[in-house]
């Protein structure tokens, strides 16, 4: 009992001392253990999800976050597919990166010291297809361990084709199916692991 | 100093010794729905542009000692901001007066949530039931189970679940919808995504405290007086919900037509300082004068409902169109259907 005791006490000092130097720490994505999806409409009838699989992010000790996403990664399970959004809508040859900036506020995610789980007021800058916006959502912020914390929409976040200059790729996608109509919009869900040594 | 590190130490040991207790017997707890703490959103999207992401606010829930989950959607709860698109999802697409709500059931592996014991969060093969407009469906979907503290936990979707309206039943709704929004078409599959939090140990009592506030909040609501306008509202879009049955060629009304008629009435008497008019219009099959008769008296047959219910008859005046006012052309037995109703009118004072 009294070893046991031990360990718990041993492990809470390395918990207690990874979360204490939070606001000194670098966090890295785990791209592997992360996903990023975009759900998309078409036909009147079929909604389709597609994975991101290639991500790259950081989050700096001063809390700047920065998310890579690479477009080129899509993958809806199906070939063609994939190759058309590459090629029509994203235009990957001219854009072959999506990017998310954002600057924490390292001061309110200290509340994780305590809290398993925030939610966190994010504002972010989604660079794509060469236009930069500003969008804001709230996610949770998780932590699953000593080292490692989740970032998730707590809501699908829309995004249109007009706001990023996607909506001749979209009339492209179409004509390329028949001109089978495509909702110009898209939602994006995400869960987002970054880790710390 | 080490003084100082023990006591700060202290308070975390006794915590995780709690949490470890009540993990530990996890399979011998009743966990609730916190319904304040859950979300559970609907998108939808409309006119090949229109992305629209409604939630419902009205879940209660449970998980008991053996894994037994029931989660239970009030329907009625929808809401999209909109008090119209509120109105017309309800009684066009799920049609709440005959189904209030949809059930979430499933039955939990305990032990494999076990893992939950050393990790805060484990990714679970969640198969589920989901009963919805009369309709019960089998569906599997990846959840993150997360331990947000020794008496809370979270249940999320991994990835947003596709549900189309063909399979619960509610394609003819959903062109009702389209409809009433000039004919905008609505794309027939809807995706859910959620974060349920359920507790246990003595948060139960906070829930179930939280869940009779609920329950006296939603009465409230659902008795509240309305304005003219959202009587209005609501009368224009039940008025194109055909549930308003009566034998062929007769004006005696089918049973069938009370879940509806009950949502007029109550709609009716929230609405007290209002005139109601209630018309009845026929097909073009038969006489001219026959069917003008029968609307007419169809129209009083409801109106004789509505009496019974408590929507006093001066407050409400009746009248027959025949087949003078058809909403759409005669010409198949589809369109037939559509122009044999009932509609409800506020009079402008």
């Amino acid at each position: 009992m009294h070893r046991i005791v031990m360990r718990v006490v041993l492990l809470l000092a390395f918990v207690g001392a990874g979360l204490a130097s939070a606001q000194a720490q670098e966090w890295r994505l785990n791209g592997k253990e992360s996903h990023f999806y975009m759900e998309t409409a078409k036909a009147d009838s079929i909604v389709e999800v597609a994975e991101f699989s290639g991500l790259e992010g950081a989050i700096s000790k001063d809390g700047d976050a920065s998310v890579k996403i690479d477009l080129q990664s899509v993958a809806s399970g199906i070939d063609v597919r994939d190759t058309r959004m590459r090629f029509l809508l994203f235009e990957t040859f001219k854009f072959p990166a999506a990017e998310i900036t954002a600057k924490l506020d390292m001061a309110k995610l200290d509340a994780l010291r305590t809290a398993t789980r925030i939610a966190y007021p994010l504002k972010f800058t989604l660079a794509l297809h060469g236009i930069s916006k500003d969008i804001e959502a709230p996610v949770f912020v998780t932590r699953l361990n000593d080292k490692s914390v989740s970032v998730t929409p707590i809501k699908p976040i829309i995004v249109t084709a007009a706001a990023f200059g996607m909506t001749e790729g979209i009339a492209k996608l179409s004509s390329a199916v028949n001109n089978t109509p495509i909702v110009s919009g898209a939602s994006i869900t995400f869960d987002l692991i970054f880790e710390t040594p | 100093m080490v003084v100082v590190m023990y006591r700060t130490l202290t308070l975390p040991v006794v915590a995780l010794v709690c949490l470890a207790a009540s993990l530990g017997s996890a399979r011998a707890q009743d966990w609730l729905l916190n319904a304040k703490d859950s979300h559970f959103y609907m998108q939808t999207e409309k006119a090949e542009a229109v992305i629209e992401v409604h939630q419902f606010t009205g879940l209660t829930g449970s998980i008991d000692k053996d894994g037994n989950a029931k989660v239970t959607i009030d329907l009625t709860s929808v809401a999209s901001g909109i008090d119209v698109r509120d109105v017309r999802m309800r009684f066009l697409l799920f049609e709440t007066y005959k189904f209030p709500s949809a059930e979430v059931t499933a039955k939990l592996d305990m032990a494999s949530l076990q893992a939950l014991l050393s990790n805060a969060r484990v990714t679970y093969p969640l198969k589920f039931t989901v009963a919805m407009h009369g309709v019960t469906k089998e569906l599997e979907a990846q959840v993150y189970v997360t331990r947000l503290s020794d008496k809370s936990v979270s249940v999320s979707t991994a990835k947003p679940i596709i549900i189309t309206t063909d399979s619960f039943g509610l394609t003819e709704g959903l062109a009702k919808l389209s409809a009433a929004v000039n004919g905008t078409p609505i794309v027939s599959a809807a995706s859910i995504t959620f974060d349920l939090v359920f507790e246990t140990g003595d948060r139960l009592a906070v829930v179930q405290a939280e869940q009779q506030q609920a329950a006296r909040q939603k009465q409230a609501e659902e008795t509240r007086p309305i304005t003219a306008d959202e009587c209005q509202t609501r009368f224009a879009v039940i008025s194109t919900t055909g549930a308003i049955y009566f034998k062929t060629g007769s004006a005696e009304l089918d049973q069938a037509s009370a879940p509806l008629l009950d949502s007029v009435a109550d709609i009716a008497n929230r609405c007290p300082a209002v005139k109601v008019e209630v018309t009845g219009h026929t097909d073009s099959v038969g006489g001219a004068h026959s069917n003008q008769v029968l609307s007419e008296q169809r129209a009083q047959s409801v109106v004789a409902f509505l009496a019974q219910h408590g929507v006093t008859s001066t407050r409400v005046t009746a009248a027959g169109f025949g087949d003078t006012r058809p909403v759409v052309p005669n010409n198949t037995e589809a369109n037939r259907a559509k122009n044999r109703r009932i509609e409800f009118r506020v009079l402008q004072q």
